[in-house]
């Protein structure tokens, strides 16, 4: 008689069976001995944590939110400053640039007129007394000409 | 000790500490049966049951013995393995292979099962059960609990647990029928 014809005929409900009835697990070595001190060990952790610990697991979600927002603003600030510096460099750029256009004509053309021309706050009326028309024009347009260049040179230093 | 005499240790000056680990000391085998026949699982029992005795210990303030601390930390522990076997169920929404299958792998690989063949196909056809069903078959099979404590566990009444009970019996005793 093999095994499954064995069970049939000694129960109809297997179920009845006393075996079955008994929990067929086990559990590690001196798992139950060491239950309790891990337990305790966990409950002293929670309790060192105290007041303020319950509170901070109770603000997790708020903290975390006022966290993000610091984030994104710090974020955004220094975005804000980083281009605030280029824009800073380009103007530096620019005004040093013509500072240089400047300096090299007051070399070639006379120091004196020229920086009467630029520095006076007088009335042009005034400045016409060292300058004739095609004279200042001229220079006007080098200045010009000679500033964009010098822009150019200067932004590609300041990339 | 009774659970009367633990629950006034635990109310007098400085027996709090003490009272508690009478409770561990006094239901933690039971308790660990109880949640390992709901999870199949060492690890997971294990974890379950810390869970639960946390949790008793921190509602342990406002315990006012209306109910059995017996039938009060049953009802801790039930639902600390219903909540985690939910979870696992949401989780295997999104895999291929079903809830049940898993149940029966994880009970497959468990190096700390000692049962027979007969045991193994018991288990088996527990796992299939619906979670609460399973803990009113384990309460009532293995740990031979009355109809009336595992309701007041459940939040229910002893009848619906009674029928509840007898349709599980039947399930299982007509499919190892079948399969011995």
């Amino acid at each position: 008689m093999n095994e499954k014809e064995n069970n049939k005929t000694f129960f109809n409900d297997p179920l009845d069976e006393n075996k079955l009835h008994q929990i067929p697990f086990s559990v590690p070595d001196g798992y139950f001995e060491e239950f309790e001190e891990r337990l305790n060990a966990t409950l002293s952790g929670q309790k060192q944590d105290g007041k303020w610990g319950a509170l901070l697991r109770t603000m997790k979600a708020s903290l975390a939110l006022a966290a993000s927002f610091l984030i994104i603003f710090g974020l955004g600030w220094g975005v804000m400053h980083l281009t605030k510096n280029v824009q800073n460099r380009a103007e530096l750029a620019a005004s040093t640039a013509e500072d240089a256009v400047i300096d090299s004509l007051m070399q070639e053309y006379g120091a004196i007129e020229i920086a009467k021309f630029y520095e006076s706050d007088e009335e042009i009326d005034e400045r016409e007394l060292y300058l004739d028309d095609d004279y200042l024009d001229a220079i006007g347009e080098y200045v010009e000409s000679a500033s964009a260049s010098y822009n150019g040179v200067l932004a590609e230093d300041f990339k | 000790m009774t659970d009367k005499e633990i629950l006034e240790l635990y109310h007098s000056p400085d027996g709090s500490q003490q009272a508690f680990n009478l409770i561990v000391r006094q239901y933690s085998s039971r308790l660990y049966w109880h949640l390992r026949e709901m999870v199949l699982n060492h690890e997971d029992a294990n974890d379950l049951l810390q869970d639960t005795f946390i949790k008793a210990w921190n509602a342990l303030p406002n315990f006012r013995g209306e109910s059995g601390l017996y039938t009060w930390l049953y009802r801790i522990a039930t639902n600390e393995a219903l909540t985690f076997l939910k979870k696992e169920r949401i989780n295997s929404k999104f895999s291929l292979t079903s809830f049940e299958h898993k149940l029966i792998k994880r009970l497959e690989d468990d190096m700390y099962f000692s049962g027979d063949t007969m045991q193994m196909m018991l288990q088996r056809e527990i796992a299939k059960l619906p979670d609460r069903q399973r803990a009113i078959f384990s309460m009532r099979y293995f740990q031979n609990m009355s109809y009336a404590d595992i309701g007041e566990i459940l939040g229910s009444n002893g009848d619906a647990v009674k029928a509840s009970y007898s349709i599980a019996y039947k399930k299982i005793s007509s499919n190892l029928k079948k399969l011995i």
